[in-house]
């Protein structure tokens, strides 16, 4: 394992009495694709601002190469950054913006000229140069962002929703391309996001946002597969949850309304607790259900047909209402029907018992 | 936008008032500067090749010129403060910069002789203080003229100033930073550039204002500071001189036509960036 490139040592910023962020811990090693996800006032910006210099953290410390970057003003911390709104100078054309970077660090015209077509080549829009930002469409005015804060071979990439304003084909395209071009270039980057399928896809790890706080950081995986809280389990991907009481641990296997699941964290007995569950992980019994050792009864409420999968909505007893998401081929085997008793099963190591906060 | 043909009418009290207030006249002086006393140049000859009108115009350029300037430096960091400042203190500074078009430009240049004079309410007081032995000659002079026209023309510097700076996104400043340029710089480089579609129209509108200026020279200038409209005044005045006056008349409006057409196209260049 190398050192870490950046740590953030227990940063926050409070505003009056507002805790924009607080208690922030991350190590981002080298080459890493960080990823900042969360609802919105979260306090993903408010982080990411910390680390570019814009704002100062009222609490904790930060470190870039190991050196701490707090008495070091935003113009020398040598860290490119891609707003949200690209922030292209407008009466500047594209080559003088990529330049831009480069005339600030006084690096001799000749050079310069031969940086700039290399970036612009980069991000395949060589030719473009002449243009004035508002010349060029909007994925067009994104990559001339990247280019101009990659040109001068920063030490950190910050990206602020940067495929925020673009439609969803766009952005699609643009996470591959950011994705090439990381991998390319092997820079260190963090990105924001508050679209939990762009961070799946694109991140070697995500930071999960809530309240000014992280509630999680792992990699997309073990995000999907081993959410801590609730909170997490919620915000990325479809959980259902069941909710209840913990009962009977043991180690680290325990029981919420007589279900089985695999425990994230220390619970005490009696606390109150959700036991979750992913849809692809719930079957329609009468199906494969081999290996199933849980199950849940109650009343299909809902079928939703789309193509290659089928949606079961199962109300239980008490109302709770619990989405099945089963493969084309498997739904056939287990015709369901409106209104009738369906029993669903799953195993008890793809379900988690989380705190219920 | 164009108005339907059949709404031209619309159109018909401005034509009309432009007609008899202002072609009909100008086209009445522009006749009387080329046929008096003999038809021919020779009024404009006149005004181009005698000293002492030439020094007026010069005067008139210089002291719009320079006023200008000065309501420029004043007039931007008061219209970034305007623009960065929260609701309140910017209703503060609207109203304090519009004060001075609430009082009549004449007690307004009266006010600044009470507080300028020799025997002033300024020179009075740096002397109770013993600043000064001598009073200062604040008034009759060049700084009295500009004192005065800055402080009447700093709110058309000031507003369309406030009107392009409020819309600059505080985002270019951060990302030239960002990426590398001190503070200073990035103002240069970024924010100015972006502030200059407001700094032309203000600085058109001072500076034509300006050339046409009567009451605060003739109250508060000496006799170095004649500017071309009181040299119009005075030729009718004194010397019931029509046509040199028509003729000195038609120089500014040609002249602040041109300067107007030449703003113009220089925005519009430039603003091929903006
Ligand atoms: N300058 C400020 N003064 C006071 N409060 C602020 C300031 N900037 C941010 N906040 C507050 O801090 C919290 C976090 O804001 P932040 O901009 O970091 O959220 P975010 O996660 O980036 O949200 P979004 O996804 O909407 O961009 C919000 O509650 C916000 O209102
Ligand atoms: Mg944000």
């Amino acid at each position: 394992m190398t050192d870490p490139i950046l740590q953030l040592s227990d940063i926050g910023k409070a505003y009056g009495p507002v805790n924009a962020a607080r208690d922030i811990n991350l190590d981002v090693e080298p080459g890493e694709f960080v990823t900042f996800l969360g609802p919105s006032g979260s306090g993903k910006t408010t982080t990411l601002m910390m680390v570019a210099g814009f704002t100062a953290p009222t609490q904790g410390n930060i470190q870039l190469e190991g050196k701490p970057l707090d008495p070091i003003p935003v113009w020398k911390r040598d860290i490119g950054m891609v707003f949200q709104h690209y922030a292209l100078f407008p009466h500047m054309s594209v080559a003088q913006n990529v330049a831009f970077p480069l005339e600030m660090r006084g690096v001799a015209k000749e050079d310069r000229r031969k940086k700039v077509e290399e970036a612009m080549e980069m991000v395949g829009l060589a030719g473009f140069g002449t243009r004035l930002p508002k010349e060029l469409s909007g994925g067009q005015q994104q990559r001339v962002a990247l280019a101009r804060a990659m040109v001068f071979k920063p030490r950190l990439l910050l990206m602020d929703e940067p495929l925020g304003a673009l439609d969803k084909k766009l952005r699609e395209h643009m996470q591959l391309e950011i994705m090439h071009l990381h991998k390319n270039l092997g820079a260190t980057v963090l990105y924001v996001t508050h679209d939990q399928e762009e961070a799946l896809v694109m991140s070697d790890r995500i930071a999960v946002f809530n309240a000014g706080r992280i509630e999680q950081i792992g990699t997309p995986r073990d995000l999907y597969e081993a959410p801590q809280t609730k909170f997490v389990a919620d915000f990325i991907g479809e959980t259902n949850f069941v909710s209840g009481t913990v009962e009977a641990v043991n180690g680290s296997v325990a029981k919420v309304r007589g279900l089985d699941g695999q425990l994230s964290t220390q619970l005490a007995e009696g606390s109150r607790a959700v036991l979750a569950i992913r849809p692809e992980r719930l079957h329609v019994l009468g199906g494969d259900a081999s290996g199933d050792d849980n199950s849940l009864t109650g009343t299909v409420k809902e079928l939703i047909y789309l193509g290659q999968s089928r949606k079961a909505i199962i109300a239980l007893e008490d109302g709770t209402e619990v989405t099945a998401l089963e493969q084309a081929a498997q739904a056939e085997a287990t015709a369901l029907e409106m209104g009738a008793q369906a029993t669903l099963g799953f195993r008890s190591s793809d379900a988690r018992i989380l705190a219920d906060v | 936008m164009f108005l339907k043909n059949r709404n031209i009418w619309l159109l018909a009290p401005a034509v009309l008032l432009i007609g008899i207030c202002f072609l009909f006249p100008v086209s009445w002086l522009l006749q009387r500067s080329v046929s008096e006393p003999v038809w021919g140049l020779q009024n404009y000859i006149t005004i181009f090749s005698k000293t002492i009108y030439l020094g007026v115009l010069w005067n008139t350029v210089a002291i719009a010129g320079v006023t200008t300037l000065l309501c420029a430096l004043i007039g931007f960091p008061v219209a970034y403060s305007m623009a960065h400042s929260s609701p309140w203190i910017r209703k503060v500074l609207i109203f304090s910069v519009l004060i001075p078009f609430w009082t009549s430009i004449l007690v307004r240049s009266f006010a600044w002789l009470v507080i300028l004079q020799r025997g002033g309410i300024l020179n009075d007081f740096l002397a109770g203080i013993g600043l000064i032995a001598e009073p200062l000659d604040l008034v009759y002079n060049r700084f009295g003229v500009l004192l005065g026209m800055v402080q009447v023309l700093l709110p058309f510097m000031v507003f369309p100033l406030f009107s392009v700076i409020t819309r600059i996104d505080g985002s270019y400043f951060s990302a030239a930073t960002n990426l590398g340029a001190t503070p200073i710089r990035a103002f240069f480089r970024v924010y100015l550039p972006l502030c200059l579609p407001g700094l032309a129209t203000g600085a058109m509108l001072v500076f034509i204002i300006s050339l046409g200026y009567f009451i605060t020279p003739a109250l508060l200038g000496g006799r170095g500071d004649i500017m071309i409209a009181q040299l119009i005044f005075e030729r009718i005045d004194e010397f019931g001189d029509w046509p040199l006056a028509s003729a000195l008349a038609i120089v500014l409006l040609v002249g602040t036509g041109l300067l107007f057409v030449l703003v113009n196209a220089l925005i519009k260049i430039r603003g091929r960036g903006i």
